[in-house]
């Protein structure tokens, strides 16, 4: 009855928790060890009698303390959290892309609570969708879903619109999915048009730091002391950075246009946005290079992705391969190049596509 | 004179049962697995390393200071809290808050009949018809069908006042184990139940709380002072104090109970397989017949002990291959294909019972959530005269609001969230005019807290408001303001219009008053000024009487 000589595998205890084929599993170690931490995330959440309004809320303390117990053995680095490595809240939120609330698994609450997300599916390609859901695996695979789990995110193999008529399950546009502020998206368009909708103020050079220097050939954003402005649609343009002591985390798009030196506020979640607007202003547009490769396909960018951007290379099951100037590189899946072409056309870069790597 | 040859005793850095042949620290102290009281180790008159109590009047009430039969007194060791329980028909009491509210439930635990000891579904059947049950201190008297072998358990509500608690259980002419008067002690002051949130057991070990453990403490007065960490339950005239156990709260637990606790080093058991069972749960497990159950037993971090697994009942015990300091030892079972298999983990004095039960009604996992249509939901809902409706955010929708003077809040918009407590979203809102920004963002704000400051907005001027929920999509509401008011027209202006018509309607309906201001037709009446149809038709009539003339 009782055995105690064999020792458990991940693997083996993967398959028990996705109840997904070993093929549709992770194949290197700390994707697989991220994937079961976020299932058992989903599970704990399941895990926990629903409240008056129906949802299964679990404090992050205890959220940890169940994940840790269930997994520790097999995983020992969730006992030692330290601020260098903390796998469950990194797996849970603060991973760089790829987390549970970022992804949209799991519903960030005040206090420290945490609920599953309702089930939706977002097409990806045909036959084949993004299952977002804070759902535990072996729910939906009962439910006849073919999972292919990548890491955090979970792909169904078949077309969103086929699961809502045989499961009910809500289909959710890709944009809608992405977010996009104030429902206008990023185009160079709807960034213009935010631009000459804003109030302006005179220019006050006691209100910000550094300017934005423009594509210089690395892929970051580079600011500094220098004035460094393009001419626009508007007027000659240049981002800065607010000063700390003025509004920390946001920034000033200065204008100079016949005579007039004016300022417009630019919250933080446009910030690379606009840096990419005023790139392709002054004729230095930045690229994106998705092509295909032994492995599957290859992203690569010459900026670091707005967040719309890195949630879908994420969620589709990208991987990221590292920086190698000018480009931030990705591994990803074939069957999501069309849709990551459509991702990056919205915004202000220039999308190559097609040849081989 | 006390037997001089007690050979086991705890060693109180490792809690393990060491042998005094075993290389003994001569002035280390021990500790008697009897009485707990001091041992001492020596090599007496014959050269025999053995352990001897210490000596004091205390020391002398223990069975082992005059001799000790030490196989028995290993078996006592390996025979955890419930089998005792068990074996001498005690009932084990159980307390369950409730999910909601303050009242506490205190349960007494049977086992079911053990599948064992019946030899087909017939035999069970004719069992429990014939079952006979009577007791005391119970809410209510259980069925016999919960004695039925396929339940874990049988958990029968107390009343929490009662002085005993007696269930005499009658099985016919087939002998079982479950058969006999079971009795449970009354519940009394500083009474400390220990376990989990969901269910905690009553205990009268204190050493054998670990850190984590969820008390409750039973005390007849309300205490002056409940801290930050605990809660407070009632069941019937008891006052229940809940908290989790460690360093802080051990103090408090002092002064309910008088009793001191410190975290004596245990070992952890986890539950690995099945996925969805809590690891930490003592409650019974259920799984699919055949399954596996795959539990990790980690000893504290500087230890390597060799830990025992002791069936429940019948059977011997086993050893857990030692792994190394702190390691887990890995222990693989599999639920049974009809009724419970029951055992513990054994180290020292402690143990962890574990009770797998076979459930082939659910899957385990399927079972703890409800159908993928039943799910729940996350937007907004709107109220107006003709219904209340959902929007859902991943669908993007735009909901228009009617402007309407003194709107103080969402609220009087008829417009409620839909979704958890403490949902946050970043809203951006678009104003055309008044003394606000052009666009304001507001970042991780809750519903109750947009209320009122949605209502200044539109005092405001404000044009639409998203509500962005990240990935669940978006709601856009989009204020509706009235056109401004066309101006009045003067009697002579209507007659000029109205004269210089081919034919003179015969009745004044909106679409003649829409006709003489030029407003299209369709839009809403608040566009034009108030009591023009009366004039309109007063006018018809002097016109229609001056064209008869």
């Amino acid at each position: 009855m009782n055995r105690t000589d064999d020792l458990p595998t991940l693997s083996e205890v993967a398959s028990e928790f996705f109840r997904v084929p070993l093929a549709n599993l992770p194949t290197g170690k700390r994707d697989l060890e991220q994937a079961l931490v976020a299932e058992a995330i989903r599970l704990a959440l399941a895990d926990r009698e629903p409240d008056d309004r129906g949802w299964r809320t679990r404090h992050i303390l205890s959220l940890r303390s169940w994940v840790t117990r269930k997994l520790r053995a097999l995983i020992p680095i969730l006992d030692a959290p330290s601020d260098n490595e903390d796998t469950f809240v990194e797996v849970l939120r603060e991973g760089v892309g790829g987390n549970l609330v970022f992804l949209g698994d799991v519903t960030e609450l005040a206090g420290g609570y945490y609920a599953p997300s309702p089930t939706r599916v977002v097409p990806i390609a045909a036959g084949t969708c993004l299952l977002v859901s804070g759902l535990p695996s072996a729910v939906l695979a009962k439910h006849g879903l073919q999972l292919n789990v990548k890491g955090i995110s979970r792909i169904a193999q078949e077309g969103a619109e086929s699961i809502n008529s045989r499961l009910g399950l809500q289909v959710q546009e890709r944009d809608s999915y992405l977010g996009t502020m104030g429902r206008e998206g990023f185009s160079e368009e709807s960034i213009l048009a935010f631009i000459q909708r804003q109030r302006r103020r005179r220019w006050t050079e006691a209100d910000v730091s550094d300017c934005y220097q423009g594509n210089r050939g690395a892929y970051g954003f580079e600011f500094s002391e220098h004035y460094a402005s393009v001419s626009s649609p508007v007027g000659y343009a240049s981002l800065w950075e607010a000063a700390t002591n003025v509004r920390p985390g946001e920034y000033w798009l200065r204008i100079k246009n016949h005579g007039k030196d004016e300022m417009i506020w630019i919250p933080n979640q446009l910030k690379k946005h606009v840096c990419l607007l005023l790139d392709k202003w002054g004729n230095k547009p930045r690229r994106v290079v998705i092509s295909e490769a032994d492995t599957g396909a290859l992203l690569k960018a010459q900026f670091p992705p707005p967040g719309s951007q890195i949630r879908w290379i994420h969620a589709v099951g990208g991987q990221w391969l590292g920086s190698e100037s000018p480009w931030i590189r990705w591994n990803v899946p074939r069957h999501s190049l069309d849709s990551l072409v459509h991702v990056f056309g919205m915004l202000p870069v220039t999308v190559e596509t097609g040849e081989r790597r | 004179m006390q037997d001089p040859q007690i050979r086991y005793a705890i060693d109180p850095e490792t809690r393990n049962v060491v042998d005094a042949d075993a290389g003994l620290l001569p002035k280390k102290p021990y500790e008697c697995i009897k009485c707990r009281g001091r041992l001492v180790a020596r090599q007496g008159t014959f050269l025999i390393w053995h352990f001897a109590h210490y000596g004091d009047d205390e020391a002398k009430a223990c069975p082992l200071y005059y001799g000790g039969h030490y196989e028995d007194l290993l078996k006592d060791l390996r025979t955890s809290e419930v089998a005792a329980a068990e074996t001498k028909k005690t009932i084990r009491l159980v307390a369950v808050p409730p999910a909601y509210g303050r009242s506490l439930r205190v349960y007494g635990v049977l086992p079911a009949i053990d599948i064992s000891q019946v030899s087909d579904e017939a035999e069970i059947s004719s069992v429990l018809s014939s079952m006979s049950l009577s007791g005391r201190g119970m809410k209510v008297l259980p069925g016999a069908i919960l004695f039925h072998p396929r339940n874990p358990e049988v958990l029968i509500e107390l009343d929490p006042e009662s002085a005993e608690y007696e269930v005499a259980v009658e099985t016919g002419p087939v002998s079982l184990s479950l058969a006999g008067r079971w009795i449970g002690e009354p519940i009394r002051d500083a009474d400390i139940f220990a376990g989990e949130p969901e269910r905690a057991e009553r205990t009268r070990k204190v050493s054998g709380l670990n850190r984590g453990d969820t008390v409750f403490v039973f005390a007849r007065a309300e205490p002056r002072h409940i801290p930050d960490f605990a809660t407070l339950y009632r069941a019937a005239g008891w006052h229940v104090v809940s908290f989790d156990l460690d360093e802080t709260s051990a103090g408090f637990l002092k002064l309910l109970t008088g009793n001191d606790w410190r975290n004596d080093q245990s070992f952890a058991v986890d539950i690995v397989l099945p996925p969805a069972t809590d690891p930490r749960t003592r409650h019974p497990i259920g799984g699919s017949p055949k399954s596996s159950a795959l539990i990790a037993v980690t000893p504290p971090p500087d230890f390597d002990p060799e830990l025992e697994v002791v069936p429940l009942g019948e059977g011997t015990f086993s050893s857990l291959p030692k792994t190394g300091q702190g390691k887990p030892r890995w222990l693989r079972s599999s639920f049974p294909d009809g009724g419970s298999t029951r055992f513990s983990i054994h180290w020292a004095d402690r143990h962890r019972d574990l009770h797998l039960y076979s459930r082939p009604d659910a899957d385990a996992v399927a079972a703890l959530t409800a159908p993928l249509s039943n799910e729940n939901r996350l937007g907004l809902n709107h109220r107006d005269e003709i219904g209340s409706r959902f929007l859902p955010a991943s669908s993007n929708p735009d909901l228009h609001i009617p402007w309407r003077e003194g709107t103080r809040d969402l609220d009087d918009l008829g417009i409620t969230i839909v979704g958890p407590v403490g949902l946050r979203f970043d809203v951006v809102a678009r104003f055309g005019g008044g003394t606000v920004a052009p666009v304001v963002l507001r970042s991780g704000v809750q519903f109750g807290e947009l209320g009122s400051e949605f209502g200044a907005w539109i005092r405001e001027g404000l044009q639409e408001a998203t509500l962005d929920f990240g990935p669940f999509g978006s709601i856009r509401l989009l204020v509706d303001r009235p056109a401004p008011q066309r101006p009045r027209l003067t009697d002579q202006e209507i007659w000029a219009l109205i004269s210089g018509m081919r034919d003179l309607p015969k009745r004044v309906r909106w679409s003649l008053v829409r006709q003489v201001y030029g407003a299209p037709i369709g839009g809403p009446h608040n566009e034009l000024p108030g009591g023009i149809k009366k004039q309109i038709r007063r006018i018809l009539r002097d016109v229609r009487h001056e064209q008869n003339r």
